[in-house]
């Protein structure tokens, strides 16, 4: 199956909303969540997962803690702040707004 | 009072970039072997897997770096008031990308363009920061 990379800005959403749903994950499990919700179109750039959960940390969205893995491996495990769950209100709005005026554009023609 | 509890996290950091630095390691370590799992797991064999999760993964020391970047460590400065401006940047700009330091000759011959400011540091840009690391912080 073709996949297809994250549209720029769009990765802070859909972490936020995968961990709205599922609770605490760490990065694997979230790169992974968000591809099998996908149907696989969306492959996260594994890399880049990263350094963006480490903004989310510092901007106080998320928090992260350490624990053990089904696998008995040490893992950090990433939840939702309240401020995290307003953040993913305010980036769903705008996503949504971008969306309708590029549907609003493409229907025009 | 979001940006103070902002800039408070970034100094920690800061104060804390070795753990900082080897927990983020250890994380994207962890990735990179549970990907290999699964390929080996679907049937590759050991190089294949390895190479194909390390491919999926990317750069790791670039994006080890990124995070300093992008504002966790740009605050290191000569001098505390430097800090706190830095991490003040950081904190409000989302343009914010790094710094470079002029107090070293070679950085002012390869960034003769920028302006240092009084702290003996210039701004740069997305893609002056894509220039070797070293550079940069």
């Amino acid at each position: 199956m073709h996949r297809d990379e994250i549209p720029p800005g769009t990765l802070y959403l859909l972490i936020l909303k995968t961990l709205a749903r599922s609770g605490e994950m760490h990065g694997y499990e979230i790169a992974n969540s968000i591809q099998r919700l996908s149907d696989d179109v969306l492959q996260v750039e594994e890399g880049s997962l990263y350094p963006a959960l480490q903004r989310m940390l510092i901007k106080g969205w998320v928090t992260g803690e350490w624990g053990t893995t089904a696998g008995n491996r040490r893992a950090r495990y990433y939840q939702l702040t309240p401020a995290g769950r307003k953040q993913l209100a305010v980036e769903t709005s705008q996503f949504e707004r971008v969306v309708g005026a590029i549907t609003r554009v493409i229907e025009a023609m | 009072m979001n940006w103070l509890r902002e800039l408070a996290r970034r100094l920690s950091m800061l104060l804390h970039s070795r753990r900082f630095d080897a927990e983020l390691e250890e994380e994207m370590r962890l990735h990179v072997e549970l990907r290999e799992q699964e390929h080996l797991a679907s049937g590759m064999n050991a190089d294949d897997a390895r190479a194909a999760a390390r491919r999926r993964f990317g750069n790791a020391t670039y994006l080890k770096e990124e995070p300093h970047r992008l504002g966790l460590g740009v605050v290191r400065a000569r001098n505390t008031g430097c800090q706190l401006r830095y991490a003040g940047d950081a904190a409000q700009s989302r343009h914010y990308v790094g710094r470079v330091a002029f107090a070293r000759p070679r950085y002012r011959r390869k960034h003769r363009d920028l302006q240092p400011d009084g702290c003996g540091h210039a701004q740069i840009t997305a893609r002056q920061a894509a220039r070797p690391a070293g550079f940069v912080w």
